[in-house]
């Protein structure tokens, strides 16, 4: 016994030992910038983190969906609302909650808007263990960041330059139409969410609850990504959870998808015209909750305006070489 | 046992039989010597040397096999 | 369901590499900590429970075949065991002279049923592993000759690590066939014995005699044990995570369009791809001897650091050490003990010689043992090329050693001389390498071709930054490689003239032994290619 209670004893403080190594090296690795060379990974996301404190009202979560259907700049250009899209390739729920932990520490949102393709995206328990180990302990993330460690930056505490001037949006000018046979046709089954997708809806949902956010689901339109079995389960989720849930793959008033023209991809996701008519029809729901206020305040008009103008005159650059060329 | 140091000298010489404890482990005889090995053994001791005995065990040194090959005399 | 669906979900399972967290940090601390709790009776079930537990998180409902395997194991012992005493029975109440005749038909009696066992368990595993393989030469050879029809090409799920267990079975029956091993009465043994969680995936493959005592037999763990064991895991860990992940995508890279590349780029991939292979495979091999040692069971090694070999032959006796002891047990020397090929050998060896006449029937042997060395590893050509390729260099390897040996003589060249065993050894990595090129192409007339480049047009003409860039390594990653494989080198190299490093260790005080630890952790955390930006990794001798 007194050998087995000696040799705990040294575990636990080996185990101490780690702990304070560990700590030092994700003090040490941990990005002092959110620019791509300091952290190269899904920087339009990471972009949230130069947003001056307190300005952002709605957040966009979710995967590739969200990037390329929803224009935070059109949002502010129609009704003065600030909003930015926390989406990256493949995005799953962990990831997303990563994010939205990460906007939580610099803004207030009033709304967030989780997109549900990423929902019924099932990953392995091993990515969940990986991910909440490397919110503890940064170095499990960061640790590839020895490649471009500087001496000078090992004192010095993060300092976020780098501002997404399309605020997570990511224009995509090609089409490619869609073969919509079969696409929302009428199904009585229900999908399935796996069991730790749920843990993380739940973890989110209740976080929101907490902070007074209205949480809200949309389903952005995609031939192959999306079917009534999903609607199906949506609609009893956010029964559930008592959230407004939209589904832009249904028809609605005034929003209807060209698919010949209003994909980039076969149907999988939008492109530039898509994406006009899912972040119009978006920005009106947002308008008739009531919730959100027209920004007045100087310097976020300023910013907000000048990212607008940069953005609507390379679109409306290439829109006119593109009626030149028909 | 000389006869048996005869054989091996005649198909692997400059070893030191009598006194080598690892002659499988080591690697000084192959596979393919002791293909000639158990031929010879077979002929000169006239006993059979079933596959299962081909184990380092009884190979390893000179006084191994002598004990295996009177043990195979024995029970035929 | 819903728990597999944790373990599974997403793109395939985790759990196969003992590396992941999911073992690491869940199902391994949950076996220990059971393990250790248990009254030490039912320490033995602890652990064939963890190892069916973890077969059907790798595997799910395949773990059918599993319970199939050790079924018939169990079974066909004891059918041998039951004629065996007969026998014995019958031939105490017979005669002297008569017992030879009945002993005769008793033997036979045994052999068919042993040929019975080996035919449904190999029978098995090249259905489950080659019946595509098959069905597609089938057709192709259909197709020449203008057949109206096509044969099915079945799809068949294989659970991980059949090509291990089933070895295992195969060599437990014949053992009891030959009388090495008395049967097993208890199931329960057979199935720790095949099943046991660390080497199922990927070996090593034991004889019963070699562990199943053993297992059944487990001790409380005892402190040096764990430590030692962690130690060994940890370098594994190591070897895979920072050195054979981080070549990963490179490799892949160059052997996904290797006509993007120059001869010296697909050679330099190939290189890349051995030494990822070796570290990879003796990585988790390191895992699963660690895991083992901690439950205070001794595995056979697996590798005896093959890269410091002289010939192919002796590469061989070095790598993967028991699947080349389980073909010499139950191929090479069976093949090379039938009666006829003794003859032949003896009659040869009167014509040809010492060293050419066993050749004859050594290299039938051979032979057999390689194309089902090939032929183990998968289902495709270039894997029985890769057989017949070291076939030939072995045989050839012989053929040639006396000629060797008097030119030696004759020029006055000690062959033990350090330069000449230099160059030996790095021209038996090269021909590994090659080897190993076919082994990785996607098929033989690929792995041809790639061949032909590198003869064709060695040139590393274009390997720049923005070639790094496409391969996705940078020379940060070549720097960590090197210095890694530089300390496995020197521990190679120290086990390689005897010294025992972990002794060693073990021999130092508190605070050179935990800083070893601390260091051996951080290096792993930080320099490991896992994580954002890195697609996790199989065990590669899972799929084999």
């Amino acid at each position: 016994m007194k050998v087995f209670l000696k040799h705990s004893l040294k575990a636990v403080v080996f185990m101490a030992g780690l702990l304070v190594f560990l700590i030092a090296a994700s003090a040490i690795l941990l990005p002092r910038n959110n620019r791509e060379e300091d952290w190269k990974h899904d920087v339009q996301a990471h972009g949230i983190l130069a947003e001056p404190e307190n300005t952002i009202d709605v957040l966009f979560i979710g995967d590739s969906e969200v990037y390329s259907s929803i224009n935070p700049l059109r949002i502010w250009q129609s009704y003065g609302y600030t909003s930015y899209c926390l989406s990256a390739s493949k995005q799953r729920l962990w990831y997303s909650l990563e994010f939205f932990n990460m906007a939580m520490r610099t803004q207030q949102p009033k709304i967030v808007v989780l997109e549900t393709n990423s929902l019924f995206k099932a990953f392995p328990a091993e990515d969940s263990m990986m991910h909440s180990m490397d919110q503890v302990l940064p170095v499990f993330k960061f640790h590839d960041r020895w490649k471009c460690l500087k001496f000078e930056d090992i004192f010095r505490s993060p300092q976020y330059t780098h501002i997404e001037n399309r605020k997570g949006y990511r224009l995509y000018k090609e089409s490619d139409p869609a073969d919509i046979e079969g696409y929302m046709e009428e199904s009585e089954n229900v999908e399935y969410i796996s069991f730790l997708n749920k843990i993380y809806i739940n973890i989110i949902a209740s976080t929101c609850k907490q902070q007074d956010i209205k949480l809200v689901f949309l389903s952005t339109p995609s031939t192959m990504n999306w079917n009534m079995r999903k609607h199906n389960r949506m609609e009893k989720l956010s029964e559930e959870l008592g959230t407004d849930y939209l589904d832009l793959n249904l028809a609605h008033d005034g929003f209807s998808i060209d698919w010949e023209k209003d994909t980039r991809d076969k149907g999988d996701h939008m492109n530039y015209f898509g994406a006009e008519k899912v972040t119009a029809y978006v920005g009106s729901y947002l308008n008739s909750t009531g919730i959100l206020v027209h920004h007045e305040e100087k310097a976020i008009c300023k910013a907000w305006n000048k990212a607008l103008k940069t953005f609507t005159d390379d679109v409306d650059k290439w829109l006119s070489t593109l009626a030149a060329s028909e | 046992m000389e006869k048996l140091i005869e054989i091996l000298e005649d198909i692997k010489p400059d070893v030191d039989y009598a006194t080598c404890t690892s002659l499988i482990d080591s690697h000084i005889l192959e596979s393919l010597d002791i293909i000639s090995l158990i031929a010879e053994l077979e002929e000169e001791f006239d006993i059979t040397i079933p596959a299962i005995e081909i184990i380092p065990d009884n190979f390893n040194s000179a006084e191994r096999m002598m004990k295996m090959i009177e043990r195979l005399q024995e029970e035929y | 369901m819903d728990i597999a669906s944790l373990f599974l979900g997403g793109s395939g399972s985790v759990m196969t590499s003992f590396f992941s967290l999911t073992f690491l940090i869940a199902f391994l601390p949950v076996s220990l900590l059971a393990y250790a709790v248990v009254p030490h009776k039912a320490k033995k079930f602890v652990l064939l429970i963890a190892s069916l537990v973890f077969f059907w998180l790798v595997s799910s409902v395949l773990i059918v075949y599993l319970f199939l395997t050790i079924l018939s194991v169990f079974l066909f012992g004891k059918w041998l065991d039951k004629i065996q005493r007969t026998m014995k029975e019958v031939l105490s109440k017979t005669e002297k002279e008569k017992r030879k005749e009945i002993k005769q038909g008793f033997v036979h009696r045994q052999r068919m049923v042993l040929l019975l066992a080996v035919i449904l368990h190999v029978g098995l595993l090249l259905t489950l592993k080659y019946s595509g393989f098959f069905a597609d030469n089938i057709n192709s050879l259909l197709s020449l000759v203008n057949a109206p029809f096509e044969i099915p090409v079945p799809k068949l799920m294989m659970p991980i690590g059949i090509s291990f267990f089933t070895l295992q079975a195969v060599s437990y029956i014949t053992d009891v066939y030959h009388g090495l091993i008395k049967a097993d009465g208890n199931i329960l043994r057979i199935s720790l014995f095949i099943s046991f969680f660390p080497q199922i995936v990927e070996g090593p493959i034991c004889r019963y005699s070699q562990t199943a005592d053993q297992l059944w037999n487990v001790k409380q763990i005892e402190y040096k044990n764990l430590t030692f064991g962690l130690q060994r895991i940890l370098y594994g860990m190591m070897k895979k995570i920072v050195i054979a992940d981080r070549l990963d995508p490179m490799v892949k890279a160059i052997f996904d369009e290797p006509n993007n590349y120059h001869g010296g780029i697909i050679f330099l991939g190939a290189v890349c791809y051995t030494i990822q292979l070796y570290m990879d495979f003796s990585g988790s091999m390191d895992a699963v001897m660690g895991i083992a040692e901690i439950f205070g069971v001794k595995m056979p090694e697996n590798f005896e650091r093959p890269f410091f070999s002289k010939s192919v032959s002796e590469f061989w006796k070095r790598w993967h050490i028991t699947l080349g002891t389980w073909f010499k047990d139950y191929i090479f020397y069976p093949v090379t003990s039938t009666k006829k090929m003794k003859n032949l050998t003896s009659s040869a060896r009167k014509k040809l010689g010492n060293h050419y006449g066993p050749l004859i029937a050594g290299g039938v042997a051979l032979f057999c043992v390689w194309f089902c060395n090939g032929l183990w590893h998968g289902a495709g050509w270039n894997y029985i090329f890769f057989g017949m390729y070291h076939f030939v260099l072995i045989l050839g390897g012989n053929m040639i050693t006396p000629l060797a040996n008097r030119f030696f003589k004759a020029v006055k060249l000690d062959p033990e001389c350090f330069v000449y065993r230099l160059f030996r050894i790095i021209r038996t990595a090269l021909l590994v390498v090659i080897g190993e090129l076919f082994f990785r192409s996607t098929g033989l007339m690929s792995g041809f071709g790639l061949f032909g480049r590198i003869v064709s047009d060695f040139s590393f003409s274009g390997l720049n930054s923005e070639l790094l860039k496409k391969l996705s390594i940078d020379p940060q990653d070549f720097i960590i490689i090197g210095i890694t494989l530089v300390a496995v080198f020197i521990v190679s190299l120290m086990n390689e003239k005897g010294i025992s490093l972990r002794d060693k260790i073990a021999k130092r005080g508190i605070v050179t032994r935990w800083c070893i630890f601390y260091a051996l952790i951080l290096f792993i955390i930080i320099f490991g290619a896992y994580g954002f930006g890195y697609i996790p990794v199989d065990p590669m001798y899972a799929n084999f």
